[in-house]
């Protein structure tokens, strides 16, 4: 049942870390992870799911103002305009992915676990002028499969969870009962919290004192279902997490660990919407990065097609 | 077949341009132009050429080293990374400015003037110093999906690439697809090869005062009459030099504010060409994500076939 997160140690969670280990399944320079999973077959048949012809976007509009939740906002410049003379505009934009304001899809060098990445690669191979391993590139055209959105407000009959509020693998089962769906190996999975239906009644607030999300505990259940990446409307992560000494375990540990590309801050309203009126979760599902060299993380325009 | 193009005044064009427009076509207030012709049936049916399931990307590299082709280069700066004391975390900041000759990148149709109008009719003006209101890349934000064809002008002519200054005609275009045996239809995504990046792996000195590849300006009306939805090119659809008086480019001046449609500049097709060619199969589903940059002029892009 969600709830307050329940205490994780650090004992417990190299516990997780090692139910969840890939290091090796895919081979020793293997930088792709559990983006292995999507094989040809899976995509082709993800493709099927593409019935309507409808494309519904999971993506923020990139923030350029300053909020609670966005203290490092995307910069717009314009170089050239059509109120200056000239004959066309162009414009500049400077983006700092990570954070809780813009949808983007992590790398796996993003987070360090004992000082080493995905693989056993040592976290100093991403140096101060990029990473040498594990960067963003790798997932250039790797995400396309299916796509599943377990819509846990949904399941548990609420507009939306509460800051802070955690999802036990019972709750991540409980919708995938509702939907009629079952997460299986290679899917990209999408979890909604409500978190934008909250920001768009109640207001914003800072995530950083609470936002809903997965607890610790889910990630045996992601490892054994074979999700092959991982979207929220959150940053999946529960905030606080319960983590002995505070922290965002499902970052710290599943993207080291299982080598999980993580998408946060996906906006999953319009997503949600159209899944209820098919009664469909599952669709065809594109992430496409952009081709940032040595990056940690691309901003994204998650798209899902039915 | 002269391979440069003719010099055109401005009065021969603006003939073209009137013959090409779409202003008022969907409507006084559209801002989506010849997206309006990708219909759900059209990305049905896009959808059902997944045979494989196998991707290919069509984005070069968001390149951060200056050179002639790439006066705006990313800015690349390390926030935290792992080579700093006890770190945990890496992550990163990027500045893009996505138009130019070198990244990958969506025009909106706000990008260019005629006559200080925007497509539809819509002043310059309203493409302000703060932003583009009306036009902007956001028109686009929930993604385009379509079929993505790609006709590759130097392999089907059995050469590695085109010459700089070399324009391609609507001749070129229909041998190319009489060779790959597909017909570009309403709604597709065109992409036009002219082995560019095949041919900057072995030329080295080579910089846009040379010139560069491109559809001459007589592929206007043949780009409107086949309802082309979307244009990319591993150029910028555009030969340089320009042969039209102003020395502006008239395929962007047809493509945005006439005919509404939207332009990939830079796209790198090697990885396509290829794939296309092992399968004879020069027809996918492709999409493109561009992001949701508020009042953006244009989006740098990871286009994405899929066979």
């Amino acid at each position: 049942m969600s709830g307050d997160p329940k205490p994780i140690s650090l004992k417990e969670l190299d516990d997780l870390f090692e139910q969840v280990n890939n290091w090796g399944r895919w081979g020793e320079g293997d930088e792709r992870g559990a983006l292995n999973l999507i094989t040809p077959e899976k995509r082709r048949k993800a493709s099927a799911l593409m019935q309507d012809g409808d494309v519904v976007s999971a993506a923020l509009p990139l923030a350029t103002q300053l909020a609670p939740e966005n203290p490092s906002p995307v910069g717009h410049y314009m170089v050239r305009a059509g109120d200056l003379p000239g004959d066309s505009c162009a414009d500049y934009f400077a983006i700092a992915p990570h954070g809780m304001a813009n949808t983007h899809l992590d790398a796996l060098c993003h987070y360090f676990y004992h000082g080493k990445m995905y693989n056993g690669v040592p976290a100093s191979k991403v140096t101060s002028r990029g990473a040498e391993a594990n960067s963003i590139e790798v997932a250039l055209d790797r995400m396309v499969g299916r796509g599943v959105l377990l819509d846990v407000a949904r399941a548990l009959g609420r507009d939306w969870l509460e800051p802070g509020e955690a999802i036990y693998i019972e709750d991540l089962e409980k919708a995938e009962a509702a939907q009629n769906v079952r997460v299986e190996e290679g899917d990209i999975l999408l979890v909604r919290t409500g978190r934008f239906r909250r920001r768009a009644q109640l207001g914003g607030w800072s995530p950083t004192s609470g936002l809903a999300g997965m607890h610790g505990t889910c990630m045996p259940w992601l490892h054994s279902r074979g999700v092959a990446a991982l979207g929220c409307d959150g940053v999946s992560d529960v905030i606080p997490s319960g983590v002995e000494g505070g922290g965002v375990p499902i970052h710290t540990v599943a993207i080291p660990g299982m080598g999980l590309h993580l998408i946060d801050n996906c906006d999953l309203e319009p997503l949600a919407k159209a899944c209820e009126e098919k009664a469909r979760w599952e669709f065809l599902f594109v992430v496409a990065p952009l081709k940032l060299v040595k990056g940690t993380a691309s901003p994204v325009n998650p798209l899902a097609m039915f | 077949m002269s391979p440069q193009p003719k010099p055109m005044t401005l009065d021969e064009f603006h003939v073209i341009f009137e013959q090409v427009k779409n202003w008022g076509r969907w409507g006084a207030d559209d801002q989506h132009g010849t997206l309006n012709l990708i219909t759900p049936e059209k990305r049905r049916q896009a959808a059902s050429l997944v045979q494989e399931g196998v991707t290919v990307s069509a984005a070069l590299p968001l390149a951060t080293e200056p050179g002639p082709w790439n006066h705006a280069p990313v800015v690349h700066l390390m926030v935290q990374a792992g080579d700093m004391e006890e770190a945990h975390s890496s992550s990163d900041y990027f500045a893009i400015a996505p138009h130019g000759l070198f990244h990958t990148h969506l025009d909106a149709l706000c990008h260019y003037f005629y006559r200080r109008e925007m497509y539809n009719g819509r002043p310059a003006s309203m493409a302000t110093s703060r932003g583009a209101t009306v036009n902007s890349i956001e028109t686009a934000q929930d993604g385009i999906v379509s079929r993505g064809v790609l006709l590759d002008i130097p392999r089907l002519k059995g050469i590695e690439w085109l010459e700089p200054r070399e324009a391609i005609y609507p001749a070129d275009l229909e041998a190319a697809e009489e060779a790959a045996n597909v017909r570009v239809e309403e709604g597709d995504i065109l992409l036009v090869r002219t082995g560019r990046h095949r041919r900057l792996e072995h030329v080295k000195d080579w910089g846009l005062m040379d010139g560069l590849a491109g559809l001459d300006v007589s592929c206007g009306p043949w780009l409107h009459q086949r309802g082309v939805a979307v244009l990319g090119s591993d150029g910028v659809s555009d030969v340089f030099p320009s042969p039209l008086e102003s020395g502006r480019l008239p395929v962007h001046l047809l493509a945005l504010p006439a005919m509404g449609m939207l332009l990939i500049d830079n796209c790198q097709f090697e990885p396509l060409g290829d794939a296309c060619a092992q399968r004879e199969r020069w027809e996918f589903l492709l999409t493109i994500a561009p992001l949701k940059l508020l009042r953006g002029t244009a989006s740098p892009v990871n286009p994405i076939a899929v066979f």
